[in-house]
């Protein structure tokens, strides 16, 4: 009898519960925060060992930009609201380029000291990169994967870390100096504020200063690491920089680190741009000193979680995903990062190498059979635009230069294509396998809106959820794709890829070509396009490049290996960094499009009730 | 049979127990063909291969199975339970930071199950089939009836969203100063400490957690203590207690409930160990750096060492507690033959 | 003999009908396998949307007359979700089950029956598998052997059979000693014969018993692997992993998460109250 009472409340009490509105979020004190609390959905993967930068890592790199700074920085403005990339000087005061595109110059910074107070000079960047060269097992390769510089005047290894541990960077010794100034290897200082590197092939400014602004562009103190063992093993990283982490020069210095859950940072007060005006902050928000003393970067692996602690006040900024993503949107009190010139490349990739996805009139069908809408709609909560690629919008005049249209769902002309592929109503076609990583919540729904899409024209999918350390086995190379195209299955989703650093090139070498180190799952390659890729380090003239590009997306077009969907808004594509808009009026993001970082650059954040600049 | 020889041949077994768990798991995480390196390194495997070959050379990931399994068991004998992927670590440094963690959350558990579960399996026997009797197991019954994460779903819902009391997850608020690390377990280092702060913190973050996992598991309690208080309420031996004249409440403090205890206390060993099998799932709800928590981490991204240390770990405690569960149940009941 | 069974079975009935928890408990377990049988016969065709189908109502619509456990991101109706996915933990648990009596019984008795080394060495076997940790050792297996049903049952099925072998010869060593038993030995019949056809047929009803009450905790063992995304994989609809599909919309779409999880606690209370409805009503004769 009380057992049915029992389960009698239980039904009931649920209903009651899903009846409640959720509560509203508690009003902020108005004054400004002393310490800034931003809920970051991730751990830096791996540790914040700065020498995993040649892995791509650590990601998401809390440090970028707001304690690491590089060279060159982009313009944030120019970038986020008229989808142009421009570079600013940032700890390279001014640069020469040669006409051929092969010799570049970098003026450094003077007066300017890492947090430790150990100098900046061209001999840090030095040993910076050849540490690269040496974690890259000496490849000339060192740099993204790509053969950029003649190593073969280059050697470099303990013995030349013992002679720079003798000799100390800030006033280096004639022997340390006969080595970094030696004009016949790629990349060489003149001096201490001055750098040269010089390229094998031409690469224009736009494709290198992109790769100056990624991972392997953040420059740490290289004296720091001579100073506490060095760098180990490619494969055995000296582990004491995994929770110490480097020096830098940035607004702010890390104070504490706490695996697996936050990182405290405070102002550096030897910041070189704690005295700028307010006009050259203006121009590059990127230099920005910082509008608050202390900073923590908290890592809640819980949308819920992080939902909370916005709601309550007890972070100021959360990643919010699209589990309570329409909670953020019916609440007029928080705001979010959203670009008018999106950059995340969302697409449909079909193996072009497998049976039936070999048939070009059966990838056209498959183009021309999804709901685009839709997907935009359900999945990325209507903050998506069509595009057409490899590049996305804000690679401006690199973007699409023929101006074709975006595939469109057109069911009358997909079944026309089945049938003249010789599959009418999809009969004789087997099971289309459509592989996504478990866990991947907005990848599944994203599947399941295909499947059902596909399944209109007869096409059967089946969505097999891998593991997520099996979803990437059979990826690499494109060699090693085509050794491996029916472990990779027909359809894969590309749900965000991000670029290994800011550059049209970066997606064109990726996904069409047969020379991409990762991630052309479509095993595509064509002569057209092949050919254009090849300009890319051919020549620096960037409006020959672009005639190149439209001939190669014509092809494209035609040969349909890839259904672009669209590209989102939303910073976390499906979800973004929410914040009180009460507290915080507004606050900048890394440029790389999360090819460095996805966490705010909490130095640019500016609170209600300052000035802005 | 002397104790000391069924001591030494229950660790013996106990040891053939671990390597057999240890050939299996180790086997079957290895049976896939993924290669580890190429899963954790991903995209840099394939810019940079020198550097996964690197890594494979390290680790001995090129050579046949059971050269790696030798390594593998060499390196368990000396204490080293191999490198994990996912967290870049040693597995026995993860495991020696996260197991304190979940060792706190069964520990609360246990107390929350004893404090539920004994009270009102000494009510339920007193109004044997009365209504009280069946509300509480109507009670028990939902709690060891449902699944461990719908629990945890439902406690983080009421406590933290509707009513706000207690926080969502994780082990310690930001704000709060952690303690110095003595024993590794927070909550003792902070009493330790005196840093009441951060003591009753981190007793906050570990209710609910607790929580979830007793209402799972105080039913089992009940239930035993139940069956056996009335057992032994028939027993000549209470009878004579009763006939000398004694009270009825000595007759049931000092005779029944100590002899009906004993079967209970071999449960809550037994229970330990349930406890924290589901401590995986509950360390996923609420985050707590548990070493649940980095199981599912490690499950997802096939970290076999991380999987293969855990589950090594986990049988040494079932066997130990095993151990002690039988050994204490023959101390109190000396009757009971090895 | 028989007249004396079909009396106990009658008194049986009697008590266990008087007692209104065990009637609940037997109606909920009734229900979920008539529903199951249903479901897995009939197909879509008797529920009232197509589980898989989107869009067969708004997005994200809160339970109401028409989808009565509301809708999904994608306009699924969960209620038709929830009904389709009844027939894979019936499925699972009953040959779950089914394995461990088989085996346990095989086993047990045996080994009782035959005492002394071979008896030894059985019991050692079971207790390396008891010791196994169960709920771990079924993760690694699914994880090795690949997400899917079918790879998740033999994951199950190794550890959950030492429990009915321990059991089986306790009971098949307290039969042992009856005189039918003595009887048929010396009457010359060979061991496994006796086995079969005296011992175990008396074991059967204590094992029923027992299996019917661990029924519902094979459900929510297997909720909890379905739970890691260890089962059918989507789109195919499965109460655990439904609740771990929808956690994290818990606050902003609560009846997602929270109806798949009732409903595995409801069928597994149903059981756990037949169950004990069960062993009360034995009690109480005895």
């Amino acid at each position: 009898m009380v057992a049915v009472v029992v389960i009698a409340v239980i039904i009931g009490g649920t209903a009651y519960y899903l009846s409640i509105p959720p509560p509203t979020p508690t009003k902020p004190q108005p004054t400004i925060p002393k310490l800034l609390v931003i809920d970051h959905n991730m751990y830096p993967i791996t540790s914040l060992n700065q020498l995993l930068d040649i892995q791509m890592l650590p990601w998401p790199n809390y440090m970028a930009f707001t304690h690491f700074q590089t060279l060159v920085s982009v313009n944030l403005t120019s970038y986020f609201k008229e989808g142009r990339i421009e570079f600013l000087p940032c700890l390279a005061t001014s640069w020469e380029i040669s006409e051929d595109g092969k010799t570049y110059i970098f003026h450094l910074r003077e007066g300017v000291k890492f947090d430790n107070g150990d100098p900046f000079n061209s001999y840090n960047v030095w040993v910076q990169f050849y540490g690269f060269y040496w974690l890259a097992s000496n490849g000339s390769n060192f740099m993204y994967g790509l053969s950029l510089f003649d190593v073969r005047n280059v050697e470099y290894g303990p013995a030349t870390v013992e002679i720079l541990n003798r000799s100390g960077l800030a006033n280096p010794t004639t022997e340390a100096l006969a080595i970094m100034e030696d004009k016949s290897w790629p990349i060489y200082c003149e001096g201490p504020y001055k750098i040269v590197f010089r390229l094998a092939v031409p690469f224009a400014k736009e494709f290198f200063f992109g790769m100056l602004t990624g991972h392997q562009g953040l420059l740490y103190d290289a004296q720091y690491l001579l100073d506490h063992g060095g760098y180990g093993e490619p494969a055995n990283l000296n582990p004491y920089f995994n929770e110490h982490v480097f020096p830098g020069t940035g607004p702010y210095k890390v104070d504490e680190v706490a695996v697996n859950s936050y990182v405290k940072f405070s102002k550096n007060p030897n910041y070189w741009g704690n005295q700028l005006s307010k006009a050259e902050i203006k121009a590059n928000a990127m230099l920005d000193p910082g509008h608050v003393d202390q900073v923590v970067v908290n890592t809640k692996l819980d949308d819920f979680t992080r939902y909370t602690d916005l709601a309550t006040g007890q972070a100021h900024m959360a990643a919010i995903l699209s589990e309570n993503w329409r909670l953020v949107k019916a609440n007029l009190n928080f705001s979010y990062a959203a670009f008018e010139t999106p950059a995340r490349n969302i697409a449909v990739v079909m193996n072009t190498v497998i049976f039936p996805t070999n048939i070009t009139k059966v990838r056209l069908a498959i183009a021309h059979a999804i709901d685009y809408d839709r997907i935009i709609e359900q999945v990325y909560f209507g903050q998506a635009v069509r595009y057409f690629g490899p590049n996305t919008p804000n690679y401006g005049t690199f973007y699409n230069p023929g101006k074709l249209p975006p595939y469109q769902r057109d069911l009358d002309k997909a079944r026309r294509y089945l049938e003249e592929a010789g599959f009418p109503n999809g009969k004789g076609l087997p099971s289309l396998e459509l592989k996504i990583g478990s866990g991947d919540t907005i990848g599944m729904l994203f599947a399941t809106i295909v499947q059902e899409n596909l399944g209109e024209i007869g096409i059967d999918v089946k969505i097999l959820s891998l593991l997520p350390a099996l979803i990437n086995a059979p990826v690499g190379s494109y060699q090693f794709n085509l050794e491996h195209a029916e472990e990779i299955g027909h359809l894969r989703l590309n749900g965000g890829y991000a670029p290994d650093f800011l550059s049209p090139s970066n997606f064109w070498l990726a996904f069409v070509s047969n020379r991409s180190l990762w991630g052309n799952t479509g095993i595509y390659s064509s002569p057209k396009v092949e050919w254009a890729v090849d300009k890319f380090s051919q020549t620096a003239n960037t409006a020959e490049i672009i005639e190149a590009l439209k001939i190669a997306e014509e092809q494209i077009w035609n040969d349909a290996p890839i259904a672009w969907v669209c590209t989102t808004k939303l910073w976390m594509t499906a979800g973004s960094y929410v914040w009180d808009n009460r507290i915080v009026k507004s606050v900048e993001f890394d440029p790389n499009w999360t090819g460095v970082t996805d966490s705010p650059l909490f130095n640019t954040v500016i609170f209600v009730g300052e000035e802005s600049p | 049979m002397s104790r000391l020889s069924y001591v030494v041949r229950r660790m013996l077994l106990a040891m053939f127990v671990l390597f057999g768990v240890a050939l299996i798991t180790f086997t079957l995480t290895h049976a896939i063909s993924a290669n580890p390196v190429v899963a954790f390194l991903g995209k840099a495997a394939s810019i940079h291969p020198e550097i996964a070959q690197a890594y494979i050379e390290r680790f001995h990931l090129n050579e046949p199975l059971y050269i790696q399994f030798w390594y593998y068991i060499v390196g368990v004998l000396r204490g080293d339970l191999g490198y994990s992927w996912t967290r870049g670590a040693y597995v026995s440094n993860v495991i020696a930071q996260t197991l304190p963690n979940t060792l706190q959350i069964v520990f609360f558990a246990l107390l929350m199950t004893l404090a539920l579960g004994i009270p009102l399996g000494i009510l339920s026997c007193r109004y044997y089939n009365r209504s009280p009797d069946h509300g509480i197991r109507a009670f028990y019954l939902a709690g060891i009836c449902s699944p461990a994460f719908f629990v945890a779903l439902v406690l983080l819902l009421l406590f933290s969203y509707f009513l706000r009391v207690l926080p969502t997850g994780g082990i310690i608020s930001v704000e709060v100063a952690r303690p110095q690390r003595v024993t590794g377990f927070i909550i003792l280092d902070s009493l330790l400490e005196g840093n009441w702060a951060a003591l009753v913190d981190t007793v906050k973050h570990v209710l609910m957690p607790s929580m979830a996992l007793a209402l799972g598991n105080f039913g089992y309690l009940v239930r035993l203590l139940r069956s056996s208080l009335l057992e032994v309420m028939q027993t000549n031996y209470v009878r004579t207690a009763r006939a000398k004249g004694l009270s009825e409440r000595t007759v049931f403090l000092k005779h029944a409930l100590r002899n009906a205890l004993v079967p209970v206390v071999t449960l809550a060993a037994l229970m330990t160990m349930w406890l924290v099998g589901s401590a995986i799932f509950v360390e996923n709800i609420f985050a707590y750096p548990g070493v649940g928590h980095y199981l599912a981490q490690a499950l997802g991204n096939l970290d076999y060492a991380a999987i293969l240390g855990i589950t090594l770990v986990f049988t040494t405690m079932i066997v130990l507690v095993n151990l002690v569960a039988d050994i204490l149940y023959t101390v109190l009941n000396p009757a009971i033959e090895l | 003999m028989i007249r004396m069974r079909r009396t106990k079975i009658s008194r049986f009935l009697k008590l266990y009908t008087s007692n209104v928890s065990a009637c609940v408990g037997f109606s909920i377990a009734a229900g979920f396998v008539i529903l199951a049988l249903v479901v897995a016969l009939g197909g879509y065709w008797v529920l009232p949307y197509n589980p898989l189908k989107q869009n067969v109502g708004p997005a994200f619509s809160p339970p109401s007359w028409e989808h009565p456990f509301g809708t999904d991101q994608v306009g699924r109706d969960l209620f038709s979700r929830v009904l389709y996915a009844t027939p894979n933990a019936l499925f699972v648990s009953a040959v779950i089950i089914g394995w461990a009596m088989i085996i346990g019984m095989l086993l047990g008795s045996f080994s009782a029956y035959h005492g002394g080394r071979v008896d030894e060495i059985l019991m050692r076997v079971t207790d390396l598998f008891l010791a196994l940790p169960g709920l771990i050792l079924a993760i690694a297996i699914s994880v090795a052997l690949g997400p899917g049903l079918n790879n998740m049952m033999y994951a199950l099925m190794v550890g959950w059979w030492p429990a009915y072998a321990r059991m089986a010869r306790g009971e098949a060593l307290r039969i042992s000693r009856y005189d039918f038993i003595e009887a048929a030995r010396a009457a010359g019949l060979g061991s496994g014969k006796i086995v079969l056809n005296h011992v175990i047929p008396n074991l059967v009803t204590t094992i029923m018993i027992y299996a019917t009450v661990d029924f519902g905790q094979v459900i929510m063992v297997y909720a909890g692997l379905s739970y890691l995304g260890l089962s059918v994989q989507p789109p195919m609809p499965d109460w655990g992993a439904m609740v771990n599909y929808y956690q994290g919309y818990v606050v902003s779409a609560p009846w997602l998460p929270l109806f798949p999880g009732l409903v595995i606690a409801i069928v597994v209370v149903g059981f756990g109250l037949l169950g004990d409805g069960i062993r009360d009503a034995i009690e109480s004769q005895t």
